[in-house]
């Protein structure tokens, strides 16, 4: 086939008149002020970061632009036409923050700015929390460490939505930095109930030890299943075999595996329903060596149903879908 | 002519109908001769099609054996009548209304067509008669919930559609008794919630005089409806039309592998959601007809998916209304939705996320239709009142599979399933992440890391220039830790899909083919990171449309086009690559972006006594 380029069309809110998909920059910039869509309240969706950090961050944000204003009218037609291709996908959610990530770093600054500075424009009300979802995953994407101070600003904000934390948190994750690890670890130990769920759940893209531990400890003293299935999901992201096997520090696998595998294997015994299925599925994702061990030890005094459900845990680790 | 065994008391009738009308006895005549002399004055002799021939008959028996009884042998059947034979219902009305129109949705009977999707049932005449009889007709006490559901005519003139609905203050003097009285029976719904109408419903006729009084009853059954399954011929394509240059790509090679299973073109739906998959579900509902033949009326199902919640009128999928448009002469259309579900599920009522199992049979136990199967679980699942529906119809008991995992979250993204020359009949397509990995890695000891895929692709461009290349080596696509650690979570996800497939069906190892495409992650959860060959479309016995993997080419062979066709080239099926790119960056794929209607089953759903 020959066709290779991916298209979208833009279409009004009122009438059904579409208007073929812009063909350069400029047309870009003229859509977004003919948008007829109702505006969000664009500082809703701007992040109050310390005064230091904004000036330093307008200071980066300028710098960039006279660098090179191409990815800022990039990354501002990408948001513009957000919101059609959300409502085209499949799910509605398109994948924006690849869209946004695979810009690269020159990305990054106008997606800081928006973020932090100054709303994106031409995005209607409803539509303006997911696409901030979208700028949020597309930075940590970008693994940069000075987005640190804006997405930390967006997880310390406690009213955030759900989705919004979580997204936050596995962005501040992916930053995989001492000080991310810290400022997860932080934002966590404050929260309880669904936020400290939605932080859970995100956290694990931190494959750092001291994060894998908070998680395997929110997992043993979970009181809900609900926690205790979002908590053995992200152990297993923090343990991930193969996403271990592309990092270039390794230095803590070894022990993030062995931790992981070893909260996950009390939690199977101490779970049923969806927790133990979670967490038998995230013990295959981990693959650590000392698993049929822990396994077997696990035995030791349960009950048979609880032995039946170890040994078949053994057999399927020993058959690994993911080895 | 009678005999002396004229008169046969039918145990089973005379129970069903003493307890349900608290009269003195129940009569069904017997055919199989009686003296006139012992022939009573009065008789209620009532007779549906009991033996699913087609026919209502009084020269035997076999409409009379067991006619209060509904199992897998005997049971007479009706359907829902909520297609449109004279199309007369509006399609343009809002998600409250629009599936209010219906055949049954009136008292009359809409033209000769609508006539035929009335199952019969008849009176025996009877000359003996006393002049001061009075017959009546009324629903039997045990299924007193099927009255708001059913509506009874009865003839009132020699035309076709010369029916006049029955209602409690009707009555039937000596003469109409003595010569027979013929009843049309529909249903105004189809079952939605077994709690509120299981679909039977007990029809007692009751003849009453000064010499005597005789109750006759018999039982009746709704038909279900069903869905098809993937090894029924397709009949007909349908693809959204929604006039970009992806979409237009993928039609002109969707019409090229039409053509090639020896089908029409595929008929286009102008929207803007090219989801075609999702926003419908075709399916059907069947009575007997005569000569062993099934009387049929397709139905369609519009997906639960609400995009408004807020809109009271209109919260539904636009695209969905498609159902209501198809409406017409034997089609019905069918919507059920709770406006207030969870929109977080949302995606999980869209009919990507709602395929079904060839039929098998495991441990004694046979579903000769074959099996729903869903995205479901405790914590994660469609709209309640349309599983509702769905588990109501008895037939097709769903298959719940965790899909909670993926961003789409439906099971047409991991499986599918293909006609086999094995004992069972087919094989099931899985996703296999960990083969594609394999693969991969295989490419790069041979020293072919940097051979690119996704040659040509871009992620994005709005034409406007701004396109980012999508082309990608393999070494990068490994090194990628997004992919990988997505994909090994899809291997795992994938594993347990199978396990709960292979603990229903019994499926072994061999019956299993493996195919490769990695993951990546978006908004926490997981998505096809390369075309998921898995998701295509079963077109006939011998063709397969899947999406263009665009993977790496090897020796001028893609790798992972191999990866899918040869093992079904052993299957006797051959693979049709369609250029689905578009789809693939909005999220799905060949299967999700077109539906089919597929050839009426021979196996009659009756028989299965579910």
């Amino acid at each position: 086939m020959t066709s290779t380029k991916t298209s979208t069309r833009i279409r009004t809110e009122h009438g059904n008149r579409t208007i073929r998909a812009l063909v350069a920059i400029g047309a870009i910039l003229a859509s977004i002020a003919a948008a007829d869509t109702a505006a969000a309240e664009p500082q809703s969706l701007v992040v109050r970061i310390p005064a230091a950090a904004q000036a330093e961050l307008r200071r980066e944000v300028a710098r960039a632009r006279a660098v090179d204003v191409r990815p800022f009218v990039t990354v501002q037609g990408i948001i513009t036409s957000a919101e059609t291709a959300h409502a085209r996908a499949r799910g509605r959610r398109a994948p924006i923050a690849l869209y946004l990530a695979k810009l690269g770093p020159s990305a990054l600054m106008p997606m800081l700015e928006m973020l932090a500075l100054d709303a994106p424009k031409g995005i209607s009300a409803k539509a303006a929390p997911a696409i901030r979802r979208d700028l949020i995953e597309a930075v940590g994407l970008l693994r940069d460490p000075r987005a640190l101070p804006v997405l930390t600003a967006i997880l310390d904000d406690t009213s955030a939505d759900e989705d919004t934390t979580r997204t936050a948190a596995e962005a501040v994750a992916r930053l995989g930095t001492d000080e991310a690890a810290t400022r997860i670890l932080r934002a966590l130990d404050a929260s309880t109930g669904a936020r400290a769920r939605a932080i859970l759940a995100g956290m694990g893209e931190c494959r750092r030890a001291r994060v894998a531990e908070a998680i395997a400890a929110r997992l043993r003293t979970a009181t809900d299943d609900e926690t205790a299935r979002v908590a053995a999901r992200s152990l297993g992201r923090a343990g991930n075999a193969w996403a271990w096997q592309t990092m270039t520090d390794r230095a803590e696998e070894s022990r993030v595996r062995e931790l992981a595998a070893r909260a996950l294997v009390t939690a199977f015994v101490q779970r049923q329903g969806e927790a133990r299925t979670a967490a038998d599925n995230a013990l295959m994702v981990v693959d650590a060596p000392q698993t049929p061990a822990l396994i077997e030890e696990a035995k030791k005094g349960a009950s048979p149903e609880t032995v039946r459900a170890l040994d078949e845990l053994a057999a399927r680790f020993a058959r690994n879908p993911s080895r | 002519m009678v005999t002396s065994r004229g008169w046969l008391l039918l145990a089973a009738g005379m129970v069903a109908a003493c307890a349900a009308e608290g009269t003195t006895s129940s009569t069904s005549y017997s055919s199989s001769g009686g003296r006139e002399a012992d022939e009573p004055d009065v008789l209620a002799d009532l007779r549906a099609d009991s033996n699913r021939d087609g026919e209502i008959r009084f020269d035997d028996d076999s409409d009379a054996e067991d006619k209060t009884a509904w199992n897998a042998r005997t049971g007479a059947i009706f359907l829902a009548n909520i297609d449109d034979d004279d199309e007369r219902c509006r399609s343009n009305l809002d998600d409250v209304t629009i599936a209010d129109c219906n055949d049954a949705s009136d008292e009359v009977v809409n033209g000769e067509d609508d006539a035929l999707d009335l199952a019969r049932l008849k009176t025996r005449p009877w000359p003996k008669t006393p002049d001061d009889a009075i017959g009546h007709f009324t629903i039997g006490p045990e299924t007193k919930k099927a009255r708001p559901f059913v509506r009874l005519f009865y003839r009132s003139g020699p035309g076709p559609t010369d029916f006049t609905p029955l209602d409690d203050d009707t009555e039937f003097y000596a003469d109409e008794i003595r010569e027979g009285i013929e009843l049309a029976i529909e249903a105004k719904d189809i079952v939605r919630d077994l709690d509120t109408w299981d679909g039977y419903v007990d029809v007692v006729f009751t003849v009453t005089s000064s010499k005597g009084e005789s109750t006759d009853t018999v039982r009746m059954r709704v038909a279900p409806v069903l869905t098809y399954h993937h090894l029924l011929p397709a009949e007909k394509v349908w693809v959204s039309n929604t006039r970009t240059p992806g979409n237009a790509a993928m039609r002109r090679d969707l019409v090229k592998a039409c053509s090639a299973a020896g089908l029409d073109a595929p008929q286009t739906i102008d929207t803007d959601d090219p989801w075609t998959q999702d926003f419908f579900e075709p399916a059907f509902m069947s009575m007997p007809g005569p000569g062993g033949t099934q009387h049929v009326m397709r139905v369609n199902y519009r997906s639960a998916n609400v995009f408004e919640p807020e809109d009271e009128k209109s919260p539904l999928r636009p695209a969905g209304k498609f159902v209501f448009r198809m409406r017409g002469k034997d089609v019905a259309g069918i919507q059920q939705f709770d406006r207030k579900h969870d929109v977080r599920m949302d995606t999980l009522n869209s009919f990507g996320n709602f395929e079904t199992v060839p039929p098998y049979e495991k441990d004694g136990e046979s579903f000769p239709l074959g099996r729903v199967i869903r995205g479901k679980t405790k914590s994660f699942f469609p709209d309640p009142s349309f599983s509702t529906m769905i588990e109501a119809q008895l037939q097709q008991p769903p298959i719940d599979v965790d899909t909670s995992w993926l961003l789409v979250a439906h099971v047409d993204e991991t499986i599918s399933f293909v006609k086999a020359n094995t004992k069972r009949g087919w094989k099931v397509l899985v996703n296999d992440a960990r083969l594609a990995r394999k693969m991969l890695e295989e490419q790069v000891q041979a020293g072919r890391g940097n051979v690119p895929m996704f040659v040509g692709k871009t992620w994005y461009d709005f034409e406007t220039g701004l396109e980012r290349s999508a082309q990608v080596t393999i070494r990068q696509v490994l090194a990628d830790t997004e992919v990988m650690r997505a994909s090994a979570e899809a291997a795992v996800e994938v594993d347990a899909q199978l396990a709960v497939l292979k603990k229903a069906t019994g499926l072994t190892d061999d019956e299993i083919i493996r195919i490769p495409f990695l993951h990546t992650t978006y908004d926490g959860k997981s998505v096809a990171y390369q075309p998921a060959t898995v998701n295509g479309i079963y077109l006939s016995d011998t063709r397969f449309a899947a999406p263009d993997p665009h993977g790496p080419v090897i020796g001028g062979e893609d790798i992972f086009k191999k990866a899918i066709a040869e093992p079904l080239a052993e299957l006797g099926i051959t693979v049709d690559f369609l250029e689905d790119w578009e789809y693939h960056v909005g999220m799905g794929e060949v299967h999700c972006g077109t539906n089919t209607m597929r050839e009426i089953p021979d196996v009659k759903w009756w028989e299965s006594g579910r």
